[in-house]
């Protein structure tokens, strides 16, 4: 467990996808049957030196990436273990056919290791900013879905990924982040960063900076205890987890940077009406909007995704 | 007649494209063409046979239970609940089958993967300069497409994948039937020059009669690698009232239909 009462600002920024290069640099090592592809991204999905270093086992595969998923499967069937790195904005929706028959019926062990994910992508505008990546591949049987939070999570969810047998979605962000340590990444499994009694807060992927910073907040400001819950993984959900901390607080804020229809918060909404009666239930994410461009503050300010629009929310909640 | 009798029991499933197959599988197994072990189905050392045209698997699971990889009984089980012989074949569910396919365009980028990865473990293939198919020791890999998969842009991003990475293990198998699911191909995309196409690509391209023995071993025999055989086939081959219909490229088969087929087929008409 990290303190939540340190300032935010004492993590110093780092971008998320140095988490690639650091693991690739593992990997390159320990598991002779990792191969990487990418369609034309590898500089910026952060596997250029992997790439410089072992040409070997970089598989360029052009702006192609239906046959790039198709060829990783290939891949994967003669027992190489295939890392495809690429944009969130074009893996998974360009070769979302590709996805669902070779990774998803097919069970291919391909990693989807996609970068550029959510609002924070920035300038690029909505075109870029993959917001439904969440709600495509929740729907695909067996596809485990991971959203690091930061550059030391991205790296052990990618060395967690290649150990398990079966596709994996990792998404990660475009922007630098600020990197809160220590998180201890493990598969499948929450992370409670803060125990509290009042209000579970849920959050995913690239707005636990957003979130830790309003827990604080709300707990000097508001006097609402919070327990902060960073769940990098979406799929499969830690259901133990989030029922035992909702037994306790009957509140409940999930937070993600992605559409709220299909994703994440919907995911936790489904586990509550299976197993519980009267919680109160709120979400931030994007409601049926594209992105567009502008610098990633201030896109998660007009969408409604940072701290002040969070603090709202468990106002409003608490009220 | 397996394949027939398969299809009819299963109340469904793509005669036109799976006769139009069956001679170049035949040739494929029983010709001495592919390397394959039916009791070490897995073997290292195999051929990779990957059915880019998924929905003419029929053909190839009787071709693949006649040359042993499972019991012929089991055809009766095709797209039954529960059997393995899904209505469109799915990697490693049955001994022989190496990909999952189904959805048009995959399948060959599939056995590109594959390809690739066999050069990853004999890295030296890739340096060497169109090399015959037939010399090629280590495992090759043998891609069937159709020609209303050629439609689709995914194939020709893995064609040009196969340039990039010298694949010079890969053999593609067109069978052009002329026909798909709503009418004749060359109404439904004009898909023409064909042979120039695939030489542009890289690719080594042969025609062969897709039904005649002689031409397909012949054009084996001869052809480099990368390379495309055009195999000119006929839809419903050997069952002359439906030949070259496209309206049977999925039709479920009536009882009526099915005895008239089994009849006619039962007189040997495919001869030539």
């Amino acid at each position: 467990m990290i303190n939540p009462f340190l300032k935010i600002e004492s993590f110093p920024y780092k971008n998320p996808r140095e988490g690639i290069r650091e693991a690739l640099a593992v990997l390159a090592k320990s598991e002779p049957k990792v191969v990487v592809l990418s369609g034309d991204l590898a500089n910026s999905t952060k596997v250029d030196e992997f790439r410089k270093n072992y040409p070997e086992r970089y598989i360029e595969c052009g702006v192609a990436e239906q046959n790039m998923i198709a060829v990783a499967a290939g891949l994967a069937s003669e027992g190489f273990i295939p890392l495809v790195a690429d944009f969130a904005a074009f893996v998974p929706p360009r070769c979302l056919d590709q996805i669902r028959l070779q990774l998803g019926i097919g069970k291919a062990n391909v990693k989807l290791i996609s970068t550029h994910a959510g609002l924070n992508v920035g300038p690029d505008g909505a075109s870029h900013q993959m917001l439904e990546d969440i709600a495509i591949l929740k729907a695909i049987p067996g596809i485990s879905i991971i959203a690091p939070a930061t550059a030391a999570e991205t790296k052990e969810a990618i060395l967690a990924a290649v150990k398990l047998k079966g596709p994996v979605y990792i998404r990660i962000a475009r922007a630098d982040l600020p990197e809160i340590t220590p998180l201890g990444f493990q598969f499948g499994k929450a992370n409670i960063l803060k125990e509290g009694n009042e209000l579970s807060l849920f959050v995913t992927g690239a707005l636990l900076s957003e979130a830790l910073a309003a827990t604080k907040e709300a707990f000097w400001d508001l006097k609402i205890d919070i327990e902060l819950i960073h769940m990098p993984t979406i799929k499969p959900l830690d259901e133990v987890t989030i029922l035992k901390s909702v037994r306790k607080t009957r509140q409940v804020l999930t937070v993600e940077e992605a559409q709220a229809s299909g994703g994440f918060g919907e995911s936790i909404l489904a586990v509550l009406a299976r197993f519980e009666e009267r919680i109160k239930f709120s979400r931030i994410a994007v409601f049926e909007s594209f992105g567009a461009s502008g610098e990633p503050k201030e896109l998660w300010h007009h969408f409604r995704l940072d701290k002040e629009a969070i603090l709202e929310a468990i106002e409003e909640l608490a009220s | 007649m397996l394949i027939l009798e398969s299809i009819f029991q299963a109340g469904s499933g793509h005669l036109a494209g799976s006769f139009s197959l069956t001679d170049i599988l035949v040739a494929l197994y029983f010709g001495g063409i592919l390397r394959h072990h039916p009791k070490n189905p897995w073997w290292e050392n195999r051929d990779r046979l990957v059915l880019s045209c998924g929905h003419t698997v029929p053909a190839l699971y009787a071709v693949l239970a006649l040359a042993g990889f499972f019991e012929i009984s089991m055809l009766e089980r095709l797209r039954k609940l529960g059997s393995p012989l899904e209505g469109h074949p799915i990697a490693r569910s049955l001994p022989g089958i190496e990909a999952t396919t189904g959805s048009l365009g995959q399948g060959i980028g599939a056995a590109c993967g594959i390809a690739k990865a066999l050069l990853l473990k004999n890295p030296e293939i890739a340096n060497l300069k169109n090399p015959k198919l037939k010399e090629l020791k280590t495992p090759r890999v043998f891609c069937i497409i159709s020609d209303g998969e050629l439609q689709e842009g995914s194939v020709w991003e893995a064609f040009m994948f196969t340039k990039t990475h010298h694949l010079n293990n890969i053999l593609f198998i067109l069978d052009k039937n002329d026909i798909q699911n709503s009418g004749y191909t060359s109404t439904i995309s004009k898909m023409e020059p064909l042979e120039k196409k695939f030489t542009a690509f890289g690719l080594d391209c042969r025609f062969a009669h897709g039904h005649n023995f002689a031409s397909l071993l012949h054009t084996f025999e001869n052809i480099s690698l990368p390379g495309i055989i055009i195999a000119k086939t006929t839809a419903c081959k050997g069952i002359r009232f439906l030949e070259n219909q496209y309206e049977w490229h999925a039709k479920p088969l009536t009882k009526a239909i099915f005895l008239k087929v089994k009849e006619e087929l039962s007189k040997g008409s495919l001869d030539d």
